[in-house]
């Protein structure tokens, strides 16, 4: 088969993201294949050589502190406080969520109340009447239906 | 192991030293990851350095899509994006000066392995981003293509593509350097 087939999948052949059907068909296209064999090899070599070892350094958290501290000193106050707000602005919107539900659980709470009164009976009475007079159409719906007609 | 996203809520919560453990967990990483990108040690902790800065002021726009590894990341190579940049503007890439220990050692090979080195920070550099990036989060960082595809937030065919683009680029710019020896003979 032809390199130019085999060429795009060379990457994920050295990534091992071949699928077994072309990772065999490719393995023995390998075999009698110089131009792909020096293709992989050198594609191999470069990953070697771009890869690079790195030890935690001990002098980095160090640095790190210390640009810290110039970074809010260089920006002044003006820093200090964004931060600061940045920081607090969950706790504040926390806040106002936690004093607009208790203002919303107290109305509830005195709501229930004045309908717990009112269920003993003199409050519902009363306000049935008064909305009765006040609403006509009320007054109207509260009238006892007219007695069927005689055919 | 207490988890990065733990860690950062915990700092959020106040706890100015859980903002210094994902540091000390992730500054080896993101200095090799700046190197990769910026191919000059002392840029790359410059740029490992401002990336936790702007991590440790922005932390509470921090939105837990992605995770607190991938946003690192992303910040480092945006980082290292705008200092490539910066020194473009100014003319100053140092495009064949890898930043390397110089050493005793004479053997052919070391040098070899120098003079490659060098020019594979040339090549590096000269590369387009959007081929440079996916290439180091793979050969650098290990990545697979699902990972550098939820980071980059591109498409995973697209990785795939760029990364395999990449690395032909290289070769052909590196030319007889990367020959193999079997070959060279």
């Amino acid at each position: 088969m032809s390199c130019k087939r085999w060429e795009p999948l060379y990457s994920s052949f050295l990534d091992g993201e071949m699928a077994a059907t072309d990772l065999q068909a490719f393995s023995q296209h390998l075999g009698s294949c110089s131009s792909c064999r020096d293709a992989i090899d050198s594609l191999r070599r470069l990953s070697e050589v771009m890869s690079v070892s790195v030890e935690p350094e001990p002098g980095f958290i160090a640095r790190f502190r210390s640009r810290r501290q110039e970074e809010m000193e260089r920006n002044g106050p003006g820093t200090v406080w964004r931060w600061l707000a940045a920081r607090l602005a969950p706790l504040a919107v926390a806040a106002i969520l936690v004093a607009v539900a208790s203002v919303w659980f107290s109305e509830q709470e005195e709501e229930l109340r004045e309908l717990e009164a009112s269920e003993v009976g003199i409050g519902l009475s009363w306000e049935y009447e008064e909305i009765a007079l006040m609403s006509p159409v009320l007054s109207i719906a509260l009238e006892p239906f007219p007695p069927p007609r005689e055919p | 192991m207490v988890s990065d996203e733990k860690l950062l809520s915990q700092f959020l919560g106040g706890e100015e030293e859980a903002f210094e453990a994902l540091v000390l967990r992730y500054e080896a990483r993101l200095r090799r990851l700046a190197y990769g990108l910026v191919r000059d040690w002392g840029l790359a902790e410059d740029v490992a350095q401002d990336a936790f800065i702007r991590a440790y002021l922005k932390a509470s726009t921090f939105r837990g899509g992605a995770s607190v590894k991938a946003w690192l990341y992303r910040i480092a190579i945006n980082r290292a994006h705008d200092e490539l940049r910066r020194i473009r503007r100014k003319r100053e890439i140092p495009l064949e000066s890898a930043v390397l220990p110089e050493r005793a050692e004479s053997s052919e090979a070391v040098v070899a392995g120098r003079e490659l080195q060098r020019h594979l920070a040339g090549a590096l550099a000269e590369m387009r981003p959007e081929y440079r990036t996916p290439l180091v989060l793979r050969e650098m960082e290990g990545m697979t293509y699902r990972e550098i595809a939820e980071l980059l937030e591109w498409p995973l065919g697209t990785v795939q593509i760029r990364v395999h683009r990449a690395r032909l680029e290289l070769r052909s710019r590196l030319g007889p350097l990367n020959e193999s020896p079997r070959k060279k003979e």
